[in-house]
């Protein structure tokens, strides 16, 4: 993740993307990566920037341990701007009962949340958030793509890929961040997620789609979503709620009526040749 | 992280398996349970007063290469025999399924190799759990060997000592199962 270009917007990028009628989207970076295993991808979303928010769970002066959701609220929260300690979150969540602080074991185990809590303590702060059930993992990368912030609940054995985590395979039981998309630059196709890990600190960690399917869809596609789009950090228009998305599903959120945002779109498509330059007053985009 | 490369797997989904789904994503257990919780298999029982299928949840413990640790279970539920109605959620603190509970910690370390196998064994489990429900609901049916299968595959390939709460979530189950 180290080939941001400032050129081309997500919006515009999507809006060629596979015939993707170029609907206005939030803002988000976009930039062609060579995944893990060698394939070739365009990838959206502020991986690398949020990738700093990140950091292993349990870093709080509570001893509590069992706190991915706060720590990926204190991530979402940093996503918005607000520079918060993992401390920070968990005292306000043990002050407004929206957190385990009476667990079995000890305050170790202290500091779970539901989905629910994670949106309740993110709409405390200022980010109004809410929780959806996503049926495919387009769902899933509109609400990025789109700039939202999303918790997603995912099942740590299928993520891990480790058997000891898996439980009753329905289970999911564990939170992560979710930064960026990775799809596939001739048709567009899904191919895995960009998440942070507060379970073993693990940024901007690259997920494959197979991955997804099990670890989030297979578990119930639950995922805690912002209202708003991240603020507009250096895009043309500001920052700005979020317009419709070209994808349609659950997750899509409404059109806003004043969004000012407008968009110019590639006149060609640079994206049917994963390579190819695009031309253009900017140079090149693809380049650092 | 490297990409981990997990074959999509669309197995035809069983009874056992839709429920077990079911139990986990009722909307008033979704609204409630902390996802840092380690939610159990449902096991089915006749204690409610009619046919059921319970489970329960408690504190668990994750860290990367070492072995699950759960503490007591601190809620338990469920559903009725369909899947789709919740038949009661509570507390353990209000509503004990048990006078005494094991406190934990318990250690589970499936015995399976890797992913596959333990979805494998997720599988075999939901096929033996077809067979054995609805005879246990109608105390007829399965015989010995049958249960006995069951019982020690629930017991040894997926829940290991975790089997000292599910004893007294459902006892009339698992007396059935060692009859």
């Amino acid at each position: 993740m180290d080939a941001t270009h400032e050129g081309l917007t997500g919006a515009e990028a999507r809006g060629d993307l596979a015939g993707a009628s170029p609907q206005a989207l939030a803002d988000v970076p976009c930039q062609l990566e060579v995944l893990p295993d060698g394939q070739e991808s365009l990838v959206f979303g502020d991986v690398n920037q949020f990738a700093d928010l990140n950091h292993q769970q349990g870093e709080n002066i509570y001893g509590y341990q069992e706190d991915c959701g706060l720590v990926s609220v204190q991530d979402v929260l940093g996503q918005f701007g607000q520079s918060l300690t993992e401390s920070d979150v968990v005292e306000h969540a043990i002050t407004h009962g929206e957190c385990v602080t009476d667990a079995s074991g000890g305050p170790a185990n202290d500091g779970g949340t539901s989905p629910q809590s994670q949106a309740q303590v993110l709409n405390d702060y200022g980010v109004p958030a809410h929780v959806e059930t996503g049926e495919s993992l387009e769902d899933l990368a509109s609400q990025v793509e789109q700039g939202h912030g999303v918790i997603a609940s995912v099942n740590a054995g299928y993520l891990w890929d480790d058997k000891t985590y898996v439980g009753n395979g329905h289970d999911n039981n564990h939170a992560v961040t979710v930064t960026g998309v990775a799809r596939d630059p001739v048709t567009g196709a899904v191919q895995g997620f960009y998440i942070n890990d507060s379970g073993d600190g693990q940024s901007g960690q690259f997920v494959s789609a197979a991955t997804m399917e099990k670890a989030w869809l297979g578990t119930g596609g639950i995922a805690v979503v912002t209202d708003a789009s991240h603020p507009e950090p250096a895009g043309p228009s500001g920052g700005g709620t979020a317009p419709s998305s070209p994808f349609p599903g659950p997750f899509a959120p409404q059109a806003s009526p004043s969004n000012p945002f407008s968009y110019s779109y590639p006149s060609s498509n640079p994206l049917t040749s994963p390579v190819q330059p695009l031309a253009g007053p900017a140079g090149n985009p693809w380049a650092e | 992280m490297s990409a981990v490369e997990i074959p999509a797997v669309t197995p035809v989904p069983t009874a056992y398996s839709r429920l077990t789904a079911a139990i986990v994503a009722h909307p008033a257990v979704r609204a409630e349970l902390p996802v840092e919780f380690s939610s159990s298999f449902p096991v089915p029982t006749l204690r409610l007063g009619r046919p059921a299928w319970a489970a329960f949840a408690g504190p668990a413990s994750r860290r990367r290469g070492q072995p699950l640790r759960l503490w007591a279970p601190d809620r338990w539920w469920a559903l009725d025999q369909s899947g789709r109605t919740l038949v009661l959620y509570a507390l353990v603190s209000a509503q004990p399924f048990s006078a005494e509970l094991e406190p934990g910690p318990v250690e589970i370390s499936p015995p399976a190799p890797d992913v596959a196998s333990y979805d494998e064994d997720q599988r075999a489990l939901a096929e033996l759990m077809d067979s054995a429900a609805p005879a246990f609901f109608t105390q007829s049916g399965l015989g010995k060997p049958g249960r006995a299968a069951l019982l020690e595959h629930l017991s040894v390939q997926l829940v290991g000592p975790a089997l000292v709460w599910y004893r007294p979530l459902a006892p009339d189950f698992f007396a059935w199962l060692e009859a």
